[in-house]
């Protein structure tokens, strides 16, 4: 049971743990957070799991992932690793980073 | 503007075919190198969750694999694993004026006995329960207390399912006539025994390498496989649910096999880290214990599941209705009769293996507990065939002509 599907947050409610967020079809749904709530701010990109918040994708995380694609595909060319800058880039603007 | 990006990231990961290509290529490679090596022909490796073994049918990666590089599907779909028993005392339940709020697979699972006639908490509605089908335990708390009634929730799942139950709890969203049935189980143990079983057919190949729960791992963490990749001396990999992170984790695996490695390794970066989220597990741990538990067609496993602790019995279904514990002495094989799910999630048997697979049980009448949930390795093969189930096929045809 690991069905996950992506979203963004919209607005989070910490005293009830709950958080508005958009799956890509700009419906606001409520969802549980499931994780620590200072991971789980307006504009993050999580995971949603029947509900609930499991997963948020931190840009450390991003990172991690690009280094560990390019490290087991020894030099070849990934367009993924540039769609991975590219979310990086637009959620530290989302920040204000 | 994030939501096109990660469009384009999933478009990436499900149909870059150079990179595809690229990671095959290797995976070809290394497995030509291991199995001329090591003088063996065929290895297994088990994708222990639903969602895995799901991408892996639909996107057709066992076509891109070498002969004699088998994946097998593990335990991973919690609703397969319900025991029958459950199912019946929901039913009862049902029919005794409580209202039930199930997912849609608990919904249409099929218990091995009926209860005045029905079967599962579908057929029970069709005879006038009010079992209600919801996405999630929020929309059932909603309209639980939106009518007052009596009213149970079947909180199925493992570790990702959890937290959510955990704070539903915690953060008083439960309304007071609404009570949780916990099914909740833990996958690690479930992982040991499949590894365990499959060491005990000197014929078959042992598993030689997992693909470990992503999402599971989320919250877990992926320092909980640590005992797996030691105690088996077998690579695991953490890995996401898109066929270019299965490829690579699968790659990953080689590569440890080659080296003589076993280690736990993240291919999921994006979401898992080492200790999982610490705040998640510890609000687990306030709510639930651990206990013994039964899984569907396995039996009892040791600290497999989890149930509601006394200080929050208020909103526990077995305090509040009596609901029978299943007891190890209680224990029987709770499989319909020629299935053989109970094989087919320990990763011993292929659906095709099944008497039953395509002839009386299928998606839309399923008999054995794989084939209901979209994460049951049976209806992911029913849904979008394999190459096994082609050479099942191809084998039928050449004995009928």
């Amino acid at each position: 049971m690991c069905i996950g599907t992506p979203a963004v947050v919209l607005s989070v409610e910490y005293s009830k743990m709950t958080a508005m967020v958009d799956y890509g079809d700009g419906v606001p749904r409520e969802a549980l957070i499931g994780i620590s709530q200072d991971r789980v701010k307006p504009g993050s990109i999580v995971i949603v799991h029947a509900g609930v918040i499991v997963s948020e994708m931190s840009i450390e995380e991003v990172l991690e992932q690009i280094e560990f694609f390019k490290s087991i595909l020894e030099g070849e060319e990934l367009s993924v690793v540039r769609v991975y800058e590219q979310l990086l880039e637009a959620s530290k603007r989302i920040r204000g980073g | 503007m994030f939501s096109k990006l990660y469009l384009e990231l999933e478009r990436e990961l499900r149909y870059n075919k150079r990179a595809a290509e690229a990671v095959e290529n290797k995976i070809h490679r290394l497995f030509i190198e291991y199995s001329g090596r090591e003088g063996v022909e065929r290895l297994k490796i088990m994708d222990f969750c639903g969602t895995h073994e799901w991408s892996i049918t639909y996107y057709g990666l066992r076509s891109l694999m070498p002969r004699g590089l088998e994946l097998v599907a593990g335990p991973g779909c919690p609703v397969c694993v319900v025991p029958s028993h459950y199912i019946e005392e929901a039913i009862k339940l049902s029919f005794e004026g409580v209202v039930v709020y199930a997912y849609g697979d608990v919904y249409k699972l099929r218990a091995k006995r009926s209860v005045k006639g029905a079967f599962s908490l579908s057929e029970a509605r069709s005879l006038g329960a009010d079992v209600r089908v919801v996405q999630d335990v929020l929309s059932a708390a909603r309209d639980a207390s939106s009518h007052g009634k009596p009213s149970v929730f079947i909180a199925v799942g493992f570790e990702t399912a959890a937290p959510a139950y955990a704070w539903a709890i915690l953060r008083d969203h439960l309304p007071g006539n609404l009570k949780l049935l916990s099914l909740v189980k833990l996958t690690p143990p479930a992982m040991f025994y499949s590894l365990e079983v499959s060491r005990e057919k000197p014929t078959e190949p042992p598993i030689s390498g997992v693909i470990a729960p992503g999402h599971v791992s989320t919250i877990t963490g992926a320092k909980a496989w640590v005992p797996v990749a030691e105690n088996y001396g077998i690579p695991v990999v953490v890995s996401g649910f898109e066929p270019l992170d299965v490829l690579v984790s699968i790659l990953e695996i080689l590569r440890q096999l080659v080296a003589g490695r076993a280690e736990v390794v993240i291919e999921y970066k994006r979401s898992v880290s080492w200790h999982g989220d610490v705040k998640a597990q510890s609000a687990v741990n306030r709510v639930f214990e651990v206990v013994d538990d039964a899984w569907r067609g396995i039996g009892f496993l040791p600290k497999s599941g989890l149930r509601i602790r006394d200080n929050y019995r208020r909103h526990d279904a077995i305090a509040e209705y009596g609901v029978r514990e299943l007891k190890p002495g209680m224990w029987e094989k709770d499989m319909p009769p020629g299935c053989r799910c109970a094989e087919v999630v320990l990763g011993k048997a292929y659906p095709t293996h099944c008497p039953l697979f395509m002839k009386s049980c299928t998606p839309l009448k399923p008999i054995g507990p794989c084939m209901v949930s979209i994460e049951g390795t049976c209806a992911i093969w029913a849904r979008y065939g394999s190459r096994e189930f082609l050479d099942e096929l191809a084998r039928e045809i050449g004995e009928a002509s």
